[in-house]
């Protein structure tokens, strides 16, 4: 056996977020890893100083295109704090439904993600399908399937009228009937079960310590949700625990997030009606003073914080700790002493918004050559010399 | 709705691993870690969550830029330990991989982007 190091994922035009992490092996067990970032660094908080407040929302919510309701929410509840804006009731009704139909949507991509990755094609086919649903809604509901447009301090800038109300209704079920369906279909697949369970395990203990958010620190069994926190939307109005496993591997993790898409659902019918009122905000607006703060919301992924140095019209700094950030560190407690070929499941656990595991390059660091190997050749046990 | 409960304190630099170690044991989380620069002066900021969900945000100032490595308290502070360095050129007193920037790259980005972007601008 040699001592391999193997570069997984690297900069690609189409990924969305390039990562790359080196996997290094001693008789084909993982000994360590490394990862590189920044592949893709667009200067977003530096770009942020040179924006008024007003014009932040729309910068802030296009650093992602599958939670971007998730950044603006927090960039709004940050300059809501600095101001001293509580958003009014209709609007936080609102910013709630919006919410959990985002985490809808992210959570059917990444398990259609993982099914493909895996190799369970037809689970993906059903996932994507059932992922129209949500999008539709978003853009019933806002006008767009991506970027809403929605955030405005103290208020949204789009109404959830009663009619599409009963629309949003409707979709809910048929949601559900699909998710239930591929619940089933997935649970039932012992072939799937199997790259998943007792893979990655990552403890309630070295979860705590590494700090990681979201699905990954609650499929450990760590009880944290920025929904519980009552500080965002309507979440304190109504009723509901966070969904959490014990065992920490990859199975929890898909279950994890399986469960949380029903409990999505669950949630907006809890919202519905949502209260009449008014649910506009404000546009502009100035700071007094300099003031220190945050905001944060629940990304599908998990707490995404944001932190802000306020001046009067631009902030002097922002700060932004997208979840993903949060949850890097896990990938190498989770895969040491693994195999390389649990590595593609490891990594598509954290959902960590990208899939680069469809070829690898092989580096013999002994004889100084590299050979590059299907996704499949590893994963079906074809790459012999790993 | 309630509203985040936000604390801002700064501390000096020679006191700040003591802070820590105390927050840790009182059960604090580590959820952010970020750099910044005001006129000369070099800044650290530590985000902590408590236990009761109050927020913490520790700032300490960084007149040579020397700041100290909070890895052995907190595991995590290790990605935002490693971007500050490469963002701002905060020396930790150790080797670090570089995490944004090609190994080698030795210039702080955000220098760069001040000087290109900014042109030295002030929102103050």
């Amino acid at each position: 056996m040699h001592n391999l190091q193997i570069p997984l994922g690297s900069y690609h035009p189409l990924m969305k977020d390039p990562e790359h992490f080196k996997i290094y092996l001693q008789d084909g067990k993982i000994v360590d890893t490394d990862l590189f970032i920044g592949y893709n660094h667009r200067g977003i908080e530096k770009l942020a100083e040179m924006k008024t407040y007003d014009k932040l929302p729309y910068l802030i919510e296009r650093i992602c295109g599958i939670c971007s309701n998730a950044h603006s929410s927090a960039i709004s509840r940050a300059v809501e704090n600095a101001a001293g804006i509580e958003p009014n009731k209709k609007a936080r009704y609102i910013r709630s439904v919006v919410a959990e139909l985002e985490r809808i949507q992210s959570h059917l991509l990444w398990f259609g993600t993982q099914s493909h990755s895996l190799g369970f094609d037809e689970l993906f086919k059903d996932s994507l399908t059932c992922r129209e649903h949500p999008l539709d809604l978003l853009e019933k509901i806002s006008g767009s399937r991506i970027h809403y447009g929605l955030s405005e301090f103290g208020g949204t800038k789009k109404d959830i009228t009663p009619e599409k109300q009963g629309v949003l209704k409707k979709e809910l079920g048929e949601i559900r009937a699909l998710t239930e369906a591929m619940k089933e279909d997935f649970s039932s697949n012992e072939q799937y079960t199997h790259k998943l369970e007792n893979i990655g395990v990552l403890s309630k203990k070295k979860a705590g310590e590494i700090g990681v958010v979201g699905p990954v620190a609650k499929a450990s069994g760590i009880n944290l949700d920025m929904r519980l926190n009552g500080v965002n939307g309507a979440y304190s109005e109504i009723d509901f625990e966070a969904i959490t496993r014990k065992k920490g591997d990859c199975l929890s993790r898909t279950e994890v997030r399986l469960d949380d898409i029903i409990q999505s659902i669950e949630i907006i019918e809890q919202l519905l009606p949502i209260p009449k009122g008014k649910h506009r905000g404000k546009g502009r607006i100035e700071i007094d003073e300099p003031i220190k703060t945050i905001g944060r919301a629940e990304a599908p992924r998990g707490e995404n914080f944001h932190y802000l140095h306020a001046g009067k019209k631009k902030p002097l700094r922002l700060r932004i700790r997208p979840p993903t950030y949060a949850n890097f560190m896990c990938l190498h407690e989770m895969a040491m002493n693994g195999k390389i070929a649990d590595a593609p499941a490891i990594v598509i656990s954290i959902d960590p918004c990208f899939n680069c595991t469809d070829r690898m390059c092989v580096i013999d660091l002994d004889e100084n050559t590299e050979k590059v190997r299907t996704f499949h050749e590893i994963v079906e046990g074809k790459d012999k010399d790993a | 709705m309630a509203k985040e409960k936000v604390f801002n304190e700064s501390i000096d630099r020679e006191k700040v691993l003591e802070r820590l170690k105390k927050e840790k044991k009182e059960r604090s989380r580590l959820i952010d870690l970020s750099g910044d620069k005001r006129g000369d002066s070099y800044f650290i900021v530590y985000h902590l969550e408590r236990e009761n969900g109050e927020i913490f945000n520790l700032e300490v100032e960084l007149k040579d830029k020397k700041a100290e490595r909070a890895i052995s308290i907190f595991e995590n502070a290790d990605l935002y330990e490693r971007e500050c360095r490469e963002m701002y050129g905060l020396e930790f007193g150790e080797e670090m991989k570089n995490l944004f920037l090609p190994s080698g790259a030795k210039e702080p980005t955000v220098e760069k982007l001040r000087e290109v972007i900014e042109g030295g601008e002030s929102n103050a």
